[in-house]
């Protein structure tokens, strides 16, 4: 089958042919329709998560197929996206429903094998049907760039209707995470510099957007500053007009970062106004099931900006790493033909 | 009446008769039994909160305790009697903050009392009628001086960090008047405790006494939590605040941990690595005092003997100068008391 290899940190992925996977006891074999690329994807392959013992690896965590076989009371043919995390289940932070926070976790496309190819096996344990109504790139997405923001938002901030929630950074996250507030009846207001991407998010339901050096506009608009902040940006400067834009009691909840960043907070406004900020990383099982329930719902519609096929995967790749991608690109590698797997 | 009361922030403390104060509309007069005493008093008094210079001097003491005396204009006059404690920021009681049980967030704070009014260095004070909190019978007024701050700002920790069965929980400064009842909240929520703290006979005290292991914080770079929780804990609650402490509490939080930051410094930052933020789902939660229905968690909690009120020293209105210069010393377990009447704490 052809698949797109991580061969060495820092060099474009190889698109060439590797033999079909298969499926180990507990897995399952899918066939690859729709995988989101996603800035994790650029940070592995520059080498920058911190493991050097992954290559070569098929990188693509947000996968979206269909069953080749039976499994688990799923018949062949099945439409399934595929939780992102395989974790041991022994652990404190595994029984405590934090997979995420699992030492021992195995992530698809990142420490094995994942959907940058036609055929992917996953743990059966992984797999998360959906209704054909559902398209595949806006399940594949769901994995990720609608299930960390769900999460960050439902399951960390825990979002109500009535606030008022500041996303900052209308890429792929942010705009998601606009929607997922506006789902859950809170108010939305969005900082971002480029206007173009203020002008989306504005589409996708936030009442207000500024750029971040008009974060006071934000406290005026929400009578006294928002209840919630969401950062992906992954910069100092978002962090700080997050805070910047929060009222007494108010929740930042932190999803992105950059290496060798670090943020700050005066301890007098943290600790006078009761600020609290929390780290939030991807989704467990249950709320990445919550979160693909709610795009098949239509609470939310996630951006998908562009279809590639797996050979002009570099080319995403380069795009994104550009920075103007306004949504997700999503690569099709079953688009080329039928597989060979079944 | 008999008052300690100062002129000028951080001025001299001076000793002798002032006005008996009258509760003015919706105040009640409180019969002073007895008032906390810790370093929060000698902030007050330095002026660390005042908004502005000193009119016509000011008596300290903001976790006051005694008896409802007279009611102004406006209270309900069968309060007269009651053992109430006192909430002691002025809070609006009308703002959403305070209709929603979060008076310190409250958003026409009016300042605080012992600073922007006269608290519980005196034999009477005015104070609102929604600050006077009922004291729950069998609760001593002695007692009933660490419930209203030193055990009520554990509470709303607790509950801010959710701290639960089997969380590792460090408390820095865990000797001090909120640290030493810190422990023992948490210790009730199901937690195991540490408690850090610099001095031997503190940290003596906390085993000994309180039967919570006790780890050295003389040097942040040489702390030793308990050898079964891995270097690691799932809550910190620093007390002290300072940059090494914040440092140290951040670098001990295992993954899902909570900081809880409690102390504001002028220009001191909290710092964090995103990274280890995001990828750890860790949580830096800034607690600011406590609600009024807290104030009734803790004192239930004193009240049925789960919570040991650690008084570590009492003083009568001549000699309370003794106490603050135990307090500024570091020798002080729990918190003080100044006691009235003056015989009382004999």
């Amino acid at each position: 089958m052809r698949a797109a290899v991580l061969e060495s940190f820092g060099a474009p992925l190889v698109v060439r042919d590797v033999p079909e996977p298969t499926a180990a006891e507990g897995e399952a074999l899918v066939r690859v329709r729709a995988t989101g690329v996603c800035a994790t994807d650029l940070k592995l392959a520059a080498g920058a998560l911190g493991r050097d013992d992954v290559l070569p690896i098929v990188p693509g965590h947000e996968v979206a197929g269909e069953l080749v076989e039976d499994a688990d009371g799923l018949r062949s043919g099945q439409r399934v996206a595929c939780h992102i995390y395989d974790s041991c289940e022994r652990c404190a932070w595994c029984r405590a429903g934090r997979p995420t926070l699992c030492p021992d976790r195995v992530r698809i496309g990142l420490e094995r094998n994942g959907g940058l190819a036609e055929y992917v096996a996953v743990p059966v344990k992984a797999l998360l049907p959906f209704s054909s109504d559902l398209s595949f790139e806006a399940a594949a997405v769901s994995m990720d760039a609608v299930a960390s923001p769900w999460s960050a938002l439902h399951g960390h901030a825990a979002v109500r209707s009535g606030e008022t929630v500041v996303v900052v950074g209308a890429g792929g996250l942010g705009l998601n995470a606009v929607q997922i507030a506006r789902a859950a009846g809170a108010e939305v207001a969005i900082l971002d510099p480029v206007p173009e991407r203020r002008r989306v998010a504005l589409g996708a339901g936030a009442g207000l957007a500024v750029a971040p050096e008009e974060a006071g506009e934000v406290r005026s608009w929400s009578d006294g500053g928002a209840d919630v902040a969401f950062e992906a940006s992954g910069r100092r400067a978002g962090f700080d007009a997050g805070i910047a834009c929060l009222r007494r009691g108010g929740r930042m909840v932190v999803c992105g970062y950059e290496p060798g960043v670090e943020y700050g907070v005066e301890s007098s406004r943290l600790v006078l106004e009761e600020i609290a900020i929390m780290g939030s990383v991807s989704a467990s099982y249950e709320r990445a099931r919550a979160a693909l329930e709610s795009v098949e719902r239509g609470d939310l519609v996630p951006t998908i900006l562009d279809r590639l096929p797996l050979e002009e995967v570099n080319t995403a790749l380069e795009r994104l790493a550009g920075g103007d991608v306004l949504g997700r690109l999503v690569i099709e590698p079953g688009a080329a033909g039928e597989g060979g797997a079944t | 009446m008999r008052a300690r009361w100062i002129d000028e922030w951080d001025g001299e403390l001076r000793d002798g008769d002032r006005p008996r104060p009258e509760p003015g509309p919706g105040d009640v007069l409180v019969d002073v039994e007895a008032c906390g005493v810790g370093m929060t008093v000698l902030n007050c008094i330095a002026g660390d909160l005042a908004r502005g210079p000193l009119e016509e001097g000011r008596v300290p003491g903001h976790e006051l305790v005694g008896r409802i005396a007279a009611t102004g204009e406006g209270v309900d006059p069968a309060r007269v009697g009651e053992r109430v404690m006192a909430h002691f920021y002025l809070f609006c009681g009308a703002c959403p903050r305070c209709l929603g049980g979060q008076e310190p967030l409250c958003e026409d704070l009016a300042g605080y009392l012992g600073v922007d009014r006269d608290g519980g260095y005196a034999e009477l004070a005015a104070i609102p009628a929604r600050n006077a909190v009922a004291v729950p019978d069998g609760l001593g007024p002695v007692d009933a001086t660490v419930v209203p701050d030193a055990v009520s700002t554990p509470v709303h920790v607790a509950r801010r960090a959710a701290i639960a069965p089997g969380d590792r929980v460090a408390v820095v400064a865990a000797a001090g008047g909120v640290g030493i009842h810190m422990v023992q909240v948490a210790r009730l929520h199901g937690a195991e405790v540490a408690g850090l703290e610099v001095s031997e006979a503190k940290r003596r005290y906390l085993e000994e006494e309180l039967g919570v292991a006790a780890v050295d914080s003389g040097d942040f770079g040489a702390v030793r939590l308990p050898s079964a929780w891995h270097g690691r804990a799932d809550v910190v609650v620093d007390l002290l605040g300072s940059e090494a402490s914040l440092e140290w509490s951040l670098g001990a939080l295992d993954r899902g941990g909570r900081l809880v930051v409690l102390t504001t410094f002028r220009d001191v930052c909290v710092s964090v690595s995103p990274r280890e933020l995001v990828l750890g789902e860790g949580a830096v939660l800034g607690s600011r005092y406590a609600g009024r229905r807290e104030l009734h968690l803790a004192a239930a909690l004193v009240a049925s003997g789960r919570v040991r009120p650690v008084v570590g020293r009492r003083a009568t209105v001549g000699d309370v100068d003794g106490l603050h210069r135990a307090i500024r010393d570091g020798e002080l377990i729990g918190r003080g008391a100044l006691v009235w009447p003056e015989e009382a704490a004999a």
